[in-house]
């Protein structure tokens, strides 16, 4: 794929017209007559000159490419008698004025100069770099090793040297005789100017879609297991969000909203031009990584179909390049801390809690034998937290080695990489192991072929602590925070003698506490992912006829996922208390994969002012899953581990195995008229296993126009504008994000649908899905208008987009009445929106010989709305399976004309206080008749209750008083980021935020409770409502009636983070040669190094158990680190 | 130029036009539609499991309704405090998730069943047996749809599979066309299944176990709200066929009924139909119920592999308790005399504490299976037993002939079993009394006592009685008791339609004051 991408770029730009026309030429040793002749056919430009001064001018050998044609001209004529000019279309040559030397005056002295050329980023020797004395006409080209030498050059004249792709340099010349060494760095604006888009790729000049790119030479500053860790911040529109800090866990990736309700909306991913819908990105090595580009508006995505609406992501791995062989070394290592640590009560607050609480034992336990609260003030406490988190290692080590055969015309490069992360929770890591292998050979002039394989074997260790089970107590953190934070002094009942090494605490009921000893837990609970990934891509390009070329690919990439999951009599589920026992699981997930991909593509001047590129495609795509294994309970013999599976009582696994099938023809234009109107159509037809019959097929056109202002002549008066693009487009892409049998009807035998006649079990088949037969595409119009500004040569670098998109027949996965016999179905119903602006902003600040400082800046703006739902249906309420009394209790709504996923509850208004409260002569405190209730009969509720807002008015907080309290997804998010370079120093800082998203802060429901005897709080809770302690909002310990979500718990999840910071050191080529290294780098990176928030939670970056309608809720989620390493590239 | 436009057009012109039928028709694999299914016996009589595995489901006898729907009448008390809603408080409104799991599995079975039915044709199998299995599809649908109209009146009824997902819409049909189906259905039934003694066992319907329902449905229908007295003429004439089968006899130890249910042995004399719960969720499958586990005597056992768990969720109300005389052997078995500590050891209740009492005729410690689950339990739940078919005949002989002898004499049956003697009660509204608080000493915790109520026409008079009686009686912890009677007005007669119903099926309308 990349390699069609890169023949099409370099004929696109063979055929550019106009003074950013590049043109390529290689000639030995030839006379200036053949090399004009060259640029003539290549350029359409006429030579004027008279034939005899040819016959002045020396041979010439050239070889350049992308170059243009004055760089061209210059290089042709330096040393000739002969200079030129262009004037309209046609280069005049003209015979040099016969300079006499300057007059010899006694002052001036010339020398001999001579030295060497060097690339300063590969140390490696430039061969044919212009040098000229500024001012003259004279000067000389480098050799192959670099080197080049003037004669009689006057002291204080400045010498100018200049490359393709390189940035020019000038140097003074002294009168030292020291050789001048001279080292050219890459134009960088160069490089990223080639945009990969699908099934091939266009300068962005050529651009007429809405695509972003990353700098990877940014993004790799990052110390990161896997790209999409480091993608948030990056680019406009591209929404990335962690769900939490554990090595491995899952991103969420949103591009320009979600269109879907129900279904998943993370984009297509083509990882070297294989689409992929739900890649593991930790199988790929951050640093094997060429390029990054993002496709965002329909003319860019509508070429990927019936899979193109959540947007496109395209990452392309390094391949081999020509030239000698390079061994590349990078490698780190550092260590990662949590972020934060939740304060919990001290061990006096404890103990005057527990006595608060009135708790039934606890003069036989805190208080026992005239103890009193006051006695635990200066009782140190047992830190659980302290002694589950630690500072985990982190080591990543790639080698490589790229480079070409000449003689054979073979390119070819090996790469491995060992990654190694530890958790920050004990017990838990993640390790990549990978090797690959790429080739490209070229046979004869016409053919090529090619390919590569890799093999990545990825390990996560570890139990998950916020894995949602249903109860809250199952969470690992849950006993992190609750567990007893100090011993009682002197109890009178037996209690714990060592409640650090003991599984269960003495003083709690476990039948209906869950709560454990967590270190043990997390020291026991053996969880092991195993994911072996092998990807084969072969390819073979024949170039049919000049312009047409034929490329067929075949990949192939297959994953295992073994999970292994063991509980011993330590853990949470095989301890002595649970009814499962000792017991384990082994799990294999295969998936295989196979893409067959027949390009053609035409590349075509048709004369000066019109260029055509047109691309088309027949392609297939099979996938095949499988699951199975063995599960058992109560293994009688716990050392045993998963061997003892077959010794316990098995437990049912039902495989499962599922295919799908895609075909799809595709075919695009590019037709640009005098480089300054740029159309693009293209249209797609995807047929799917997924549906059927007639709706089995679909078809997805695009159309964009870009007009390039900056080339009408109108515009050159305006000299600050360097380039100007004005971009229009619009397009149908579409979603097909259901399982793969949801058309048919389904019945199944599962464990739960058995019956047993006089004890004897039989299975029963029963009906869990209707047929859903009419199924078809899920459609998204997208209309995008952008533009993008390059100001004062560049320097400034500006680009807008505004967007609409229209999803329709959603996907949705629709409630049925239960009259039907059936909970849900797939239907093509209701209707959402998305409308957005993003900016996107890159300023070269300073740019000095030694001082360097630019500056790219990002943010987005997204807004969602639900049009429609299924029939009858006015909003979609969603609960979270965190915890057994919330089970049902609607969390978040989605409603008809209002954005996905807000926030749904109460309205929080405090405590009641003692004025709201009429006393009776008893004593006792009633309510007043006009105080509404907070859902409590009025005679329960006391002072210091949780108090909630009567919406209605009928003085009863009830249901009907819900209302939205939270947005779910954030107004605007983006990126800042500043490169900085000083002499061989480099400094990235990066910088990301998120703005106007809520969270919904769940673990407060059970830490800010005081309703569970000996269950430590979060030391917030220090602060609730005691009769002494009445001005506060915290409601009094047990006083949080209900489960019920109020706006109490939701907080503003607004952040900024100094996200990436990294401080480089290259060193001088001098150096490095002495130890006989091309380049050699040090450097220091942090990761999460600061983050601002107003979040109480541990982190702000947070998304159990995600979804388009649950976003932003935490409970138990792993901490996040913030990782320091330190680094070393080198070269040789 | 126009050829090699044409060559790159084709690529993408050449799957519409060639068919890649094959290529994209992927058939599910490792699940199978039921188009293709129900093609022989075994496939047949797998489907048919699929249909009575909503009888025990949790949401239904298998807990829910003994436990949870009927807990809260005349005779039992919901006794457990930390859930605020449910139809046992009487505080519940349209998204109640008790009313929504019992309307949804009880149309999951009728959809099982319709779907079996439909195709039971095609299955190549010995026709006799076809038959056998028809008529047990027939009389559970009709019983799913008796539940339905017993809790909610007016019921959608669907006697077809679902067709297709864009043709939900469905109305209510009025309860007597319901029940008019039901009797049709259960009467074909009836002609099809095997009787008691050919079946053998309690967990597949018999001829019995429809005579018996049957009665059932006819004294439903002879009460409120179709208050057609002339079906207690044929509530009479089939509780006399079970009767007179001869194939049925009281268990003479009436604790060994439940026992029996515990230790997972089936007496399908006594106990006609039984909801059938098995094994311990500890093993493969998921199978256990909630009998004896949120219905046992509360034991918070912490060493429950052996004690077994029990939360005590059904305590009687002194009504009931007082129901019975002091000769009566099912008082002290169907309500608690002692409360359990978490090793599981007995104190016996002080005389005084009636509320304390918990529902006590399903007790952990009969289990057999080791080691026992803290939540799920392998105990049967009775459906029918004989002892609820000689009373209907009994009620029912009363309200066509007055007491006679017959009417005496299924009384006394049950009466002598409890260690009680004859009765001498000669009126018929005596008679009828007599009846209705033998139901209760007889069947109470069995889930039968809050549409006996309604059906009577006595329910709110008799919540508000219950009411005034904790109001009386309640200590200030167990007062919320008389609030959940309190609670109780006309529109609880029926529950409400659920939300996920009303919101999705555009035909639906609620029941009134909901």
């Amino acid at each position: 794929m990349k390699l069609t991408a890169i023949l099409l770029a370099v004929c696109l730009q063979v055929q550019a017209t106009g003074y950013a026309q590049k043109l390529s030429i290689s000639q030995r040793n030839v006379s200036l007559d053949k090399i004009f002749r060259e640029i003539r056919k290549q350029t359409g430009y006429l030579f004027f000159y008279d034939v005899e001064w040819l016959q002045k001018a020396g041979k010439v050998s050239i070889d350049m490419k992308n170059a243009s044609l004055q760089q061209i001209m210059d290089y042709c004529l330096v040393n000739q008698p002969l200079t030129y000019n262009i004037v309209d279309k046609t280069i005049v040559l003209s015979l040099k004025e016969e300079k006499q030397p300057p007059a010899t005056t006694a002052a001036t002295v010339f020398v001999d100069v001579s030295g060497k050329v060097t690339n300063a980023l590969t140390r490696e020797p430039i061969d044919g770099v212009s040098v000229l004395i500024k001012g003259s006409q004279r000067g000389t080209h480098t050799n192959a090793k670099g080197e080049f030498t003037l004669t009689n050059v006057e002291p204080g004249s400045i010498l100018v040297f200049s490359f393709v792709g390189f940035v020019s340099r000038e140097v003074k010349v002294d009168d030292s005789g020291k050789p001048i060494l001279v080292s050219l760095q890459y134009d960088d604006k160069d490089l990223e100017n080639v945009v990969v888009i699908g099934y091939g790729s266009v300068q962005r000049k050529d651009l007429t879609g809405s695509v972003s790119s990353v700098t990877m030479e940014d993004m790799t500053k990052a110390p990161v297991r896997s790209f999409d860790e480091a993608l948030a911040g990056r680019l406009p529109g591209v929404q990335v969000s962690s769900a939490e800090g554990q090595p491995g866990s899952s991103i969420n990736i949103v591009i320009r909203g979600n269109n879907s309700i129900t279904q998943d909306n993370s984009p297509l991913y083509v990882i070297d031009g294989f689409p992929v819908e739900n890649p593991d990105n930790s199988l790929l090595n951050p640093n094997d990584i060429e390029s990054i580009d993002v496709l965002k508006d329909a003319s860019a995505t509508a070429i990927y179909g019936a899979r193109g609406a959540n947007g496109v992501i395209i990452v392309t791995t390094k391949k081999a390049k020509e030239g000698k062989p390079v061994i590349r070394y990078n490698g780190y290592g550092g260590v990662q801390q949590s972020l934060k640590t939740m304060d919990v009560l001290s061990p006096y607050e404890f103990v005057k809690l527990q006595k608060e609480m009135n708790v039934a034992d606890i003069n036989e336990t805190y208080l026992a034998n005239g103890v009193t609260v006051e006695d635990y003030k200066n009782v140190p406490a047992i830190d659980w937290q302290d002694k589950l988190y630690r500072d985990a290692g982190i080591t990543d080590n790639s080698l490589s080695v790229s480079g070409s055969i000449k003689k054979t015309k073979t390119k070819y490069t090996a790469s491995g990489n060992l990654f190694h992360q530890d958790g920050i929770i004990i017990n838990s890591a993640f390790k990549r192991y990978q090797g690959k292998l790429s080739l490209d050979q070229a046979i004869g002039k016409k053919l090529k072929v090619g390919g590569y394989g890799m093999y990545t074997n990825t390990r996560r260790y570890g139990t998950i602590p916020s894995s949602l089970s249903g109860s809250s107590m199952n969470n690992l953190l849950y006993s992190v925070w609750g567990y007893r934070p100090v011993q009682p002094i002197n109890p009178s009942k037996p209690i714990n003698e060592d409640i650090e090494s003991e599984l269960g605490d003495d003083l709690i009921n476990p039948t209906t506490d869950y709560r454990l000893n967590p270190i043990l837990i997390a020291q026991n609970e053996y969880r092991l992912r195993n994911i072996k990934n092998t990807i084969a891509n072969l390819y073979v390009e024949y170039n049919i006829l000049k312009d047409l070329k034929l490329r067929v690919t075949g990949g192939l990439n297959r994953t295992h996922q073994q999970y292994d999951a063991f509980n011993n009599s330590k853990t949470r589920s095989g301890n002595p208390y649970n009814i499962y026992g000792i017991n384990g699981s082994i799990s294999h997930y295969r998936t295989t994969n196979w893409l067959n991909e027949n390009t053609l593509t035409y590349n075509k001047k048709i004369n000066k002012n019109h260029r055509i590129n047109a691309v088309a495609a027949f392609t297939m795509q099979g996938n095949h899953y499988a699951y199975d294994g063995v599960a058992a309970n109560h293994i009688p013999d716990e050392s045993l581990g998963l061997k003892g599976i077959p010794l316990g009582e098995a437990q049912r696994v039902v495989p499962q195995e599922t295919e799908w099938t895609l075909a799809s023809g595709l075919t695009r234009v590019n037709y640009t008229i005098k480089d300054r109107y740029l159309f693009t159509a293209s249209f797609r037809a995807d047929g799917s296993s997924k549906f059927r019959k007639e709706n089995q097929w679909s078809y997805f056109p695009s159309g964009a126009f870009a007009w390039r202002l900056s080339n009408e002549p109108f515009m050159e008066k305006l000299k600050f504008i360097t380039d100007a693009k004005l971009r229009v487009s619009w397009g149908i892409t579409g979603n097909n994000r259901i399982s793969d049998y949801a058309t048919y009807a389904k019945l199944d035998t599962p464990i739960t649908a058995y019956y047993s006649f006089n004890n004897v079990l039989h299975p029963g088949a029963i009906l869990s899905a209707l047929a859903s037969e009419d199924l078809k595409w899920e459609n998204t119009a997208q209309t995008d208008v952008g533009i993008d500004l390059g100001l004062f040569n560049n320097r400034v670098n500006i680009t807008v987009d505004y967007y609409k998109k229209n999803t329709t027949n959603l996907l949705l996965n629709a409630g049925l009445p239960p009259t039907t016999g059936y909970g849900s179905a797939f239907k093509n119903i209701g209707e959402t929106s998305n409308e957005g602006i993003e900016l996107g902003l890159s300023t070269v600040n300073i740019n000095t010989k030694n001082f360097k400082w630019s500056t790219s800046f990002n943010i987005s703006f997204n807004k969602s709305k639900v049009l429609a739902l299924t029939q009858n249906q006015e909003s979609i309420t969603s609960a979270m399976s965190w915890d057994s009394w919330y089970s049902t209790v609607p969390l978040y709504i989605t409603k008809l004309g209002q954005p996905l996923g807000q926030m749904y509850g109460y309205i929080w208004d405090g405590v009641y206080q003692y004025e709201d409260f009429d006393q009776l002569a008893n004593g006792t405190y009633v309510l007043k008749d006009h105080i509404p209730t907070n859902g409590n009969t009025r005679a329960s509720i006391r002072p210091g209750d949780v108090k909630y807002r009567d919406l209605n008015g009928d003085l009863v907080v009830n249901d009907n008083d819900r209302t939205v309290i939270g947005r779910g997804f954030p107004l605007h998010f983006g990126g800042f980021t500043n490169n900085f370079k000083y002499k061989n120093f480099d400094l990235n800082i990066f910088f990301q935020w998120s703005y106007g998203n809520d969270l919904v802060n769940a673990n407060r429901l059970n830490f800010e409770m005081g309703n569970k005897v000996y269950l430590n709080q979060y030391a917030s809770f220090a602060n609730r409502w005691t009769p002494e302690n009445t001005n506060t909002t915290m409601p009094r310990a047990g006083g949080q009636f209900g489960y019920v979500y109020s706006t109490r718990v939701i907080e503003d999840g607004s952040y900024l983070r100094l996200k990436t910071a990294s401080l480089g050191y290259t060193l001088p080529a001098t150096a490095a040669g002495k130890l006989k290294l091309k380049t050699c780098r040090f450097y220091i990176s942090a990761q999460n190094l600061i983050t601002w928030t107003n979040y109480t939670g541990s982190d702000p970056e947070v998304a159990i158990g995600y979804s388009a309608l649950t976003p932003g809720f935490d409970y138990s989620a792993y901490p996040r680190a913030r990782t320091i390493i330190f680094g070393l590239n080198l070269s040789l | 130029m126009k050829k090699i436009i044409f060559i790159l057009v084709l690529p993408a012109l050449l799957p519409v036009v060639s068919g890649c039928k094959k290529f994209l028709t992927r058939e599910p694999i490792s699940f199978v539609s039921p188009a293709n299914y129900y093609n022989n016996e075994e496939e047949v009589s797998k489907a048919l499991a699929g249909v009575y595995d909503i009888v025990s489901a949790e949401t239904q006898w298998g807990c829910r309704i003994p436990v949870r729907h009927n807990a809260s009448t005349d005779e039992s008390f919901f006794s457990y405090t930390s859930f605020p809603t449910g139809p046992f408080r009487y505080n519940y409104d349209v998204a109640d998730a008790h009313v929504t799991e019992l309307w949804k599995a009880l149309y999951a079975g009728i959809e099982r069943a319709n779907t079996l039915l439909a195709n039971l044709n095609k299955a190549a199998m010995d026709d006799s047996k076809k038959q056998v299995v028809r008529g047990q599809a027939l009389f559970l649908r009709a019983f799913f749809y008796f539940t339905l109209v017993q809790y909610w009146g007016d019921v959608p009824l669907k006697l077809e599979p679902s067709s297709s997902v864009n043709n939900v819409d469905i109305a209510r049909s009025p309860a007597k066309e319901v029940f008019e189906q039901i009797v049709a259905d259960m009467k074909e039934a009836e002609t099809l299944v095997q009787s008691a003694t050919e079946v053998g066992i309690s967990g597949i319907v018999s001829k019995s176990a429809v005579r018996g329902i049957l009665a059932r449905v006819y004294l439903t229908m002879a009460g409120f709200p179709l208050k057609d007295a002339s079906k207690f003429k044929e509530a009479r004439d089939w509780a006399l066929k079970v009767k007179e089968s001869g194939e049925h006899v009281l268990n003479p130890d009436y604790k060994q009924i439940f026992i029996n249910h515990s230790a997972d042995i089936e007496d399908y004399k006594e106990c006609i139909w039984e909801a059938e719960c098995y094994g311990t969720n500890n093993d493969a499958y998921r199978e256990g119920g909630r009998i004896g586990n949120e219905n046992g005597v509360n034991c918070r056992s912490t060493d429950f592999a052996q004690i077994g768990y029990a939360y005590g969720f059904n305590s009687t109300t002194r009504k009931l308790y007082f129901l019975y005389g002091p000769d009566d052997v099912r008082r002290d078995w169907a309500i608690s005399t002692y409360s359990m500590n978490a090793a599981g050891v007995k104190t016996t209740l002080a005389a005084t504490n009636i509320y304390g009492r918990n529902c006590a005729k399903w007790r952990r410690e009969y289990e057999v299976l080791s080691p026992k689950n803290k939540n799920y339990t392998p105990a049967n739940f009775p459906m029918l037993r004989y002892a609820d078919v000689l009373l209907m005949l009994a009620e029912s002989e009363n309200e066509v002939n007055g007491p006679t002898p017959l009417a005496h004499e299924a009384l006394n049956l049950v009466r002598n079993r409890a260690g009680l003697s004859d009765t001498a009660i000669a009126g018929k509204d005596d008679f009828r009394l007599e009846i209705r608080n033998e139901r209760a000493r007889e069947l109470c915790f069995e889930g039968l006592r809050k549409p006996d109520l309604i059906r009577w026409g006595i329910f709110l008079q008799a919540m508000k009685e219950t009411a005034e009686e904790f109001r009386a009686y309640a200590t200030s912890s167990q007062m919320y008791a008389a609030v959940n009677a309190e609670n109780v007005s006309e529109r609880h007669l029926l529950y409400p339609i659920p939300l996920s119903e009303t919101s999705l099926n555009k035909k639906i309308v609620q029941n009134p004051g909901w």
